[in-house]
């Protein structure tokens, strides 16, 4: 919980600076990547003429250069951001040439003696004028005690915006305080229980939102922007995008009914929630119970070469989100043990997919199913083509026979198969791909010559 | 059966209308299952002080079982003493009477940077000890600034903590709203009725890793070794998870590196007091040297360094061996029974124990592509091969780790005769282990003779090799000689002894007695 800290009313010859009261009614749009929209609406008592109100409880990680305050009959003078926080060294160096306290203790009777001081300098030591004589403070390393009048203006416990406005009349007047901030970001979390047998996944989704703005926001209705905005430096570079968007095999045009904004999906949360600071929270998102999916095991070969060591074949789950769009976010796919207890079984990341596309998630690698290509022999043909003789040895140490999905690249113009132990079929102009059967604890051969093309 | 202490109290939460706080304070038991990246060595386990990684490259799935007592209508459950290394998205919770509205982990933790921050504007007592008399002296004095420098007020002025020379300290009535002082996890739910529940809270924790060792001791006298395997498991979280049921998933899983723990840096108190008590000499000292500036001084972090546990207890437990099952494609090594797993401990459990398991040991030796006429015999690599089927004395599945041979020397002492790591290896596929280079058993590869014919794209290179194998042992060897057959774009021509093709490579296979040197000779013919 947070807790306002009392204002202090500092007086200037032009005006008068209030300490708002808190907000009224506060929203907020959180953004994918470290950014947050904050309006605060509040009712404030401003009198006619020039006003600075102080607004102490705004996010401390605030962007000052996006704040916009508006009102009725009023005219934003100048806004300041300050954060010079409050701290003793802080305090010392505002009070040269003011006068101080100090409160000297004998250490050998505890005795204490308190004179007036003038502070003329700090600067590597704090050098005092003490009536007619000047001395460094504490240079005999007595203790000696230090008490101020006042705190100096614009030193601050917290970061402290401030706006001066020009009201055209006295009175209660309805603002609307908006402004950028950085520290709060959300993202997706999907839960994926799949069940082999009946070849369904049972998935929950959870926004999580995380608060490291040093704020706290109490009662916010809260909004939720899916999708990529164009924010320099959001710290992600292309090619995580890339491996983000990995998971998607085919977009859907299933148009969910979710609320958008621009090109983007906006979310909003059910009920106004208390967003802590230093907090992560989650809120249910979407629970789709028997989304048909499956099992695939995959490898991939993207050229023609021999592998000394046989690899482990990618076990991906394939499903189609009907109805629903899917927030970027990360999916964690979860298996049942034998004794039926969900266990953790690898995850991935989902890029902002619209309902109704065709995901492919990539969980792992299987133990047991190995695919080892040999390039038996290669030879040329013109001066861009070779023909590439290959043998995949595709092994099963389980109980059961699988189907292993292997794809071959690196085909270029006019490629083509010219023999092969399986038929296979043409991915895309430059990928072959085969569906295996290697049978349970068993092994298959397939052996394939190509004309790469060239 | 140890039920969690539950507790029902008024709400004193905002935002929630007339909504209870249940409070459980510990689950009644707890499963763990370790996971992990990639395989680690257990040395690097073993000394996570020189190898930091090792904490983050692990993780565990936590299944907590708690009881809890809710009420009717809106409450807010507050699981405590959750694992420290918790991470909070991935927390899912199970046996609820209703859904979960929203669930929140809170990482403000206790410290005297927080305790300060959270304190500002609130009334605490300054306590002052007299020098002289050891006498205290307690005033009320309203905090006006935080861990960056505490200044307070007390009666209108103000002064700054700790800037005097004296003995002087903040006391606090009340630990202030909002910080937790263990990790804690919450969830707002609305139950139709009120009853006892018990729930499943799960969750991924980091700072759990695992690895696999395999001993072989080659049995005197015979083609045979005994293979032992051992699981390490290494919790370097603080948490300790009692009379835990405990099992290890090996395979590679698919991880994201979002999945980490909230490293809630404890917010640190500095005292930014003004530059003070001078020490004239040493000052010169400093400005001569010309020297950072001491006045302001940075900010002095009060964070605790991590503890580094150097007295590890290595737990052996023998006597029941685990069979691997099947989690989906992965395997799944449950411990026979409950163990507990303390923070900061690593255990060893033993998972393999077969004995006789037939192996062959060969000698190998790799032409290098751009070898030419050496004057030094090199030694071939020592090999270890072993066939992973029941029908050959194994069959089980290895998870990833290192292997330590041992042999047992003339005067019956076991000797350690070379480590290596192996990959994930299936039932059926030969594991192949590389134990170290034989100084008796050499090779000498010639090129003598090469040269080019054909014209332009398709001119050719024809090489003529021999190769001196020899055999310094008192027993016959198997020797293996192998040749890069250039991406598939070269053959073999004539050779004096047959060659198989194995992945690419031509490999040649010969029997030497004790004593025997021998030469192999065959050509190749690639392309330029």
């Amino acid at each position: 919980m947070r807790r306002l800290a009392v204002g202090f009313f500092v007086l200037s010859a032009t005006s008068a600076a209030f300490a708002a009261d808190p907000p009224q009614k506060l929203s907020i749009t959180v953004y994918n990547d470290n950014l947050a929209l904050v309006q605060d609406e509040r009712r404030l008592d401003v009198p006619a003429g020039r006003t600075r109100i102080e607004f102490k409880d705004v996010s401390a990680s605030i962007k000052p250069e996006t704040v916009a305050l508006s009102g009725a009959g009023l005219s934003v003078v100048e806004q300041n951001f300050d954060y010079d926080l409050l701290t003793p060294a802080k305090m010392m160096e505002k009070a040269v040439g003011h006068e101080i306290e100090i409160v000297r203790t004998n250490p050998g009777t505890g005795a204490q003696t308190t004179e007036k001081a003038t502070v003329l300098s700090v600067n590597d030591g704090v050098v005092l004028r003490i009536g007619n004589r000047i001395e460094v403070l504490r240079d005999d390393g007595i203790p000696t005690r230090v008490i101020f009048g006042s705190i100096p203006e614009n030193l601050r416990a917290q970061p402290t915006l401030s706006v001066t406005v020009n009201a055209a009349t006295g009175g209660p007047h309805d603002l609307t305080l908006s402004y950028l901030t950085n520290g709060l970001s959300w993202k997706a979390d999907y839960v994926a229980l799949f069940d082999e047998k009946q070849s369904t996944l049972k998935l929950q989704g959870w926004v999580t939102l995380t608060n490291n703005s040093g704020t706290s926001y109490k009662d916010v209705k809260t909004q939720l922007v899916a999708g990529d905005l164009n924010i320099p430096d959001d710290g992600m570079n292309e090619w995580q995008r890339q491996q983000r968007r990995g998971s998607v095999r085919g977009a859907g045009t299933g148009g969910d009914n979710q609320a958008s904004v621009a090109d983007y999906y906006l979310y909003t949360l059910p009920e106004r929630v208390t967003i802590a600071e230093a907090q992560t929270k989650q809120v249910g998102l979407l629970d789709l119970q028997g989304v048909e999916a499956k099992k695939v095991y995959e490898y991939r070969a993207a050229m023609f070469a021999s592998e000394q060591e046989p690899s482990h074949a990618d076990v991906d789950i394939d499903f189609s989100n009907k109805g629903k769009a899917l927030p970027a976010g990360t999916i964690r796919v979860y298996l049942r043990d034998e004794a039926g207890e969900p266990k953790f079984a690898g995850e991935n990341a989902v890029d902002h997919t619209p309902a109704g596309s065709e995901l492919s998630v990539k969980i792992g690698e299987a133990f047991d199913v190995t695919a080892q290509p040999t390039l038996v022999s290669s030879e040329k043909i013109s001066r861009s083509r070779t023909r590439y003789q290959m043998s995949y040895l595709l092994r099963n140490a389980k109980g059961a026979p699988v189907t292993l999905e292997l794809r071959q690249g690196g085909l270029w113009r006019d490629g083509k198969v010219e023999n092969e132990s399986l038929p296979s079929r043409r991915i895309d102009a430059n990928t072959l791909g085969w569906s295996v059967p290697v049978p349970a604890n068993g092994e298959t051969t397939l052996t394939f010559t190509v004309d790469s093309g060239g | 059966m140890n039920f969690a202490r539950t507790l029902l109290a008024a709400s004193l939460l905002v935002g929630t209308s007339a909504s209870a706080d249940v409070i459980s304070e510990h689950a009644d038991s707890v499963a763990v299952t370790f996971y992990h990246d990639n395989a680690v060595a257990t040395s690097d386990l073993l000394h996570p002080e020189q190898n930091a990684w090792v904490r983050d490259s692990g993780f565990a799935f936590i299944t907590e079982t708690r009881t809890i007592d809710l009420p009717a209508g809106p409450a807010t459950v507050k699981f405590r003493d959750v694992t420290s290394t918790m991470v909070p998205q991935t927390a899912d919770i199970q046996g609820l009477p209703a859904g979960v509205i929203e669930r929140n982990f809170d990482y403000y933790f206790l410290s005297p940077g927080s305790l300060l921050a959270k304190s500002i504007g609130e009334t605490v007592r300054l306590v002052r000890t007299d020098p002289k008399t050891g006498k205290p002296t307690e005033q009320d004095a309203v905090v006006r600034s935080g861990p960056n420098g505490a200044v307070f007020e007390i009666n209108g002025k103000f002064e700054a903590l700790r800037c005097s020379g004296l003995p002087e300290k903040l006391v606090f009535d009340h630990l202030p709203g909002g910080l937790a002082d263990t990790p804690t996890l919450s969830v707002r739910t609305t139950a139709p009725t009120a009853g006892r529940y018990t729930v499943k809270l799960s969750y991924i924790a980091t700072g759990l890793n695992w690895s696999a060792d395999y001993i072989a001791h080659i049995l005197p006298g015979t083609d045979k070794l005994a293979l032992n395997g051992w699981l390490t498991l290494a919790n370097f979280s603080t948490t300790r998870f009692p009379n835990a049921p405990v099992d290890v998933v090996a395979g590679k899983l698919q991880t994201t590196g979002d999945d980490q723990s909230v490293k809630a840096a404890p917010l640190a108190f500095a005292e930014n007091c003004w530059p003070m008590n001078i020490d004239w000499a040493k000052r010169l000292a400093l400005l001569n040297s010309n020297s950072i500036s001491v006045g302001t001084g940075a900010p002095m972090a009060i964070m605790a360094a991590p503890r580094q546990d150097a007295n590890e207890t290595v737990v052996v437990t023998a006597e029941k061996r685990i069979e691997a099952r099947q989690l989906g494609d992965y395997k799944l090594y449950p411990l026979p029974e409950p163990t507990t797993v303390a923070a900061q401990q690593t255990k060893q459990v033993q998972f393999l124990d077969q004995e006789d398991v037939p192996f062959e040991r060969l000698y190998r030796y790799d032409v290098a592509d751009d070898a030419r006429e050496s004057d030094v015999d090199a030694p071939a690599t020592v090999l270890l091969r072993l066939q992973n089927r029941a029908d050959a004395g194994l069959g089980k599945p290895l998870p990833a780790g290192g292997v330590s041979v041992f042999e047992q020397g003339t005067d019956g002492l076991s000797v350690f005769v070379g480590q290596n790591a192996i990959r994930d290896m299936a039932v059926g596929l030969p594991v192949e282990v590389e134990t170290g280079r034989a100084p008796d058993v050499r090779a000498r590869p010639r090129l003598i003779k090469s040269e080019t014919f054909g014209k332009r794209e398709d001119r050719k290179v024809k090489e003529e090799w021999e190769i001196a194998i020899m055999n310094g042992k008192p027993v016959p060897i198997t020797f293996e000689l192998r040749h890069d057959l250039y991406r598939g774009r070269a053959e073999i021509g004539a050779e004096s002894l047959g060659h198989t093709s194995v992945s690419g490579r031509a490999v040649w296979t010969a029997t030497l007695a004790p004593g025997e040197r021998t030469t192999v000779r065959y050509v190749i013919t690639r392309p330029d």
